[in-house]
């Protein structure tokens, strides 16, 4: 009768460490070296089981009376003879023995989402970053050609910007760079991606708080606020980066992108407030103008406006 | 003929010559030197001059010579020292901050003692100014009176003689030996001033018949004089109407009062794409209250851009970077004074549209007085707009509210 049954030496976090196909029966198990099936363990008998036919014509597995027995696995049941069915795990000695059947159904095929995620491919595509690079250029040159009362020609705004234009092919080398040490792959238009998307986020965060700062006459508020779009920005940019030079889980990434980020911007509150806690003598107030159009809050009149100043002094305790 | 030249300049040289020998040999014993010294080891830290002025030895200085004594009691303590080499303790009997005056007495009995002219004089008169410069010993400078500064808050003698550190605090004499005024500062180049004699001789009045002051009354006295003073000189400048003057398209703050002297200026620069003109007034007298910390300035200043084809985002963001620029200083250190703390909103009054800040700061050591600063800046057009500051330091906060009203209250604009 042919019967196969492919017998695996599991290790204990559950990996296959050896496997062997059984094709002809009787086979025997145990650490002589005269077994078909030689188990290393010194709690294993020299001549441990035996697996062979029954007079029903099924595979059964029998304990050769040894002193530590076979057990089903995890249950610990203690076996004397045992008929296989597709699929056992045993405990031999302190080996984990599974014996199956070629028929045993294995679980379905895990989608690779790092092979099929189209984000991805966006992401490592030349276009993409050429695209992003162009932005990123405009953005700087527009930011710059806003804010400057002089008549400047198309280079002196690129030069006025040369630090940014530096700064994301180095980032995105120095990540290339561990990519490589980590992966085998550099992934450098990935990480310049990421580092430009950065960039570009970082001059939009500064100047959408900019506007909120004038719009709102807001000073603690803006800051915050600045501080939490820098958090969120770099918790973005660690992830993105972290997905294409380790291994780890999306939840993993995740998690030590966020508190990476999150202590970062701990770190910069605290100092900001422990120099809050020191003498000087600059004006604290948001300095921002902007173009009429973006006021946010109504006038108020000259008495209302005063009303309110006159909450100012009772903050300034003599001991501040 | 120029030997009959000659001889007439000697002839007019030689007496002056021998008034101001005689002058100062007649009145040196009524002058004395006053010494700050450090109160554990006794080394000397500041010196200044004063003069004997009544009967029982009482001495007129300058406030600021001896404002240590008033600040930290325990780590300074003063002395007098004579031309004839006799020393003693000396004791802060009174003072006027406002007019920069002291009165101190010590157990050394006065031989003599000046007499004190409070009536103005005619421009030209010598007078005689003596004091210890530099710690050179006793010292005497010839110069001539130039009348009261005009458009000052703390009214003064213009000197014209050269008073140079230590000299703070001696008296100004005429040939008779009468004070005209106390030696308190100097703009350099042979412009000094005085403060005049009848506000010594008010103090001294009131001093008369007083005990040793001590540190804390001295303290609460100091907070009383500058709290009177800038209430005097804050309810002159809310009570009156603001005289304006066109800047641009719009009308603003003008010289506020005789006091207060105004500048202005203008800046061409070609690769700006913007004019700028610039006004700045003050009330430049200050007020001395320790070495770190002085007060009592009105200061304003507004400066007008308009765009030379700036487009709006351009043009608010050379605006933003005029109103970012600092405030001019107000020396104090974080012993005299608390962090500045602001209140911003968005304003509208007689059709001008500001952004607005108030900013305060409270003096620690003399309780309801504060420093303030207004800024604020026209939101009324894309490519023109006044920036002004407001400064008064050493205010009541009611005072600060109410002028900073006052003037922001005065602003027009015409599209």
């Amino acid at each position: 009768m042919e019967a196969v049954i492919i017998a695996e030496v599991l290790e204990k976090s559950g990996k296959v460490h050896e496997r062997c196909k059984l094709t002809h029966f009787p086979v025997t198990l145990g650490r002589a070296y005269d077994n078909d099936l030689i188990l290393n363990d010194p709690y294993v008998s020299p001549h441990h089981a035996h697996i062979a036919f029954n007079e029903n014509g099924e595979l059964t597995l029998t304990d050769l009376g040894t002193e530590n027995g076979t057990h089903c696995f995890p249950q610990m049941r203690p076996v004397s003879s045992l008929t296989l069915g597709t699929d056992t795990l045993l405990r031999i000695g302190q080996m984990l023995v599974r014996l199956r059947r070629p028929d045993y159904a294995v679980a379905p095929t895990r989608i690779d989402k790092r092979v099929n995620n189209r984000l991805a491919t966006l992401f490592s595509s030349p276009a993409t970053l050429a695209i992003l690079t162009l932005l990123l250029f405009s953005l700087l040159g527009l930011n710059s050609y806003q804010s400057s009362a002089q008549t400047k020609t198309a280079g002196q705004l690129l030069l006025e910007n040369i630090e940014f234009i530096v700064l994301v092919p180095i980032w995105a080398g120095i990540w290339a760079l561990l990519s490589r040490l980590f992966m085998q792959h550099t992934a450098y238009v990935s990480h310049a991606v990421i580092a430009s998307l950065g960039l570009i986020g970082f001059l939009s965060a500064n100047v959408a708080v900019e506007y909120y700062a004038f719009g709102f006459s807001a000073l603690r508020s803006a800051d915050i606020l600045f501080h939490l779009l820098l958090g969120l920005l770099a918790c973005a940019m660690l992830y993105g980066h972290l997905r294409f030079t380790t291994l780890f889980s999306r939840r993993r990434i995740g998690i030590i992108a966020f508190i990476s980020a999150a202590s970062l911007v701990g770190l910069s509150g605290f100092t900001a407030y422990v120099q809050e806690l020191e003498f000087n003598d600059t004006l604290a107030y948001s300095p921002e103008l902007k173009p009429p159009q973006f006021q946010m809050t109504p006038d108020k009149s000259l008495e209302e406006f005063m009303r309110d100043a006159a909450k100012i002094s009772p903050k300034l305790t003599p001991r501040n | 003929m120029r030997a009959l030249l000659v001889g007439f300049l000697l002839i007019f040289a030689l007496p002056s010559q021998a008034a101001t020998e005689d002058v100062f040999g007649r009145f040196q014993d009524r002058l004395v030197q006053v010494r700050i010294l450090e109160a554990s080891t006794g080394a000397q830290t500041s010196i200044g001059s004063g003069f004997f002025a009544s009967a029982n030895g009482l001495i007129v200085t300058n406030y600021h010579v001896v404002s240590d004594l008033i600040q930290q009691p325990t780590h300074y303590r003063g002395e007098i020292a004579t031309t004839d080499g006799r020393r003693a303790q000396l004791q802060l009997i009174d003072f006027d901050a406002v007019h920069d005056l002291a009165i101190v007495q010590s157990t050394l009995p006065p031989r003599h003692f000046f007499d004190l002219h409070p009536e103005s004089l005619p421009i030209g008169m010598r007078l005689f100014s003596i004091g210890t410069p530099l710690d050179l010993g006793f010292t005497i400078v010839e110069g001539t009176y130039n009348g009261l500064l005009e458009a000052s808050l703390y009214e003064k003698i213009h000197f014209t003689g050269s008073i140079n550190p230590g000299m703070s605090g001696g008296p100004t004499i005429l040939d008779d030996g009468n004070v005209i005024g106390v030696n308190v500062a100097t703009a350099g180049n042979q412009v000094s001033f005085l403060v005049p004699a009848k506000f010594a001789q008010a103090l001294l009045l009131r001093a008369r018949d007083l005990p040793a002051l001590s540190a804390m009354a001295a303290a609460t006295q100091l907070r009383d004089q500058l709290n009177a003073n800038q209430n005097a000189y804050m309810q002159q400048l809310i009570g009156t109407p603001i005289t304006t003057m066109q800047l641009g398209n719009y009308n603003v703050p003008g010289r506020l009062s005789a006091f207060i002297k105004c500048w202005g200026d203008s800046n061409a620069d070609p690769a700006l794409r913007y004019q700028e003109v610039v006004q700045q007034c003050s009330s430049e007298d200050n007020l001395y209250v320790s070495r770190t910390h002085t007060t009592g300035v009105v200061h304003f200043q507004h400066q007008w851009l308009a765009a030379r084809g700036l487009n709006r985002f351009q043009f608010y963001s050379a605006y933003q970077e005029q109103f970012n620029a600092n405030y001019p200083g107000m020396p104090a250190n974080k012993e005299d004074v608390s962090k500045f703390s602001c209140h911003t909103d968005f304003v509208k009054s007689h059709g001008v549209r500001f952004k607005t800040t108030l900013c305060l700061r409270a003096y620690k050591r003399l309780p309801g007085l504060y420093d303030a600063v207004l800024k604020a800046a026209t939101l009324n057009e894309n490519d023109r707009g006044v920036l002004t500051t407001l400064i008064l330091s050493g205010v009541s906060e009611q005072n600060a509210l109410r002028f900073s009203q006052h003037y922001l209250e005065s602003f027009r604009w015409k599209p």
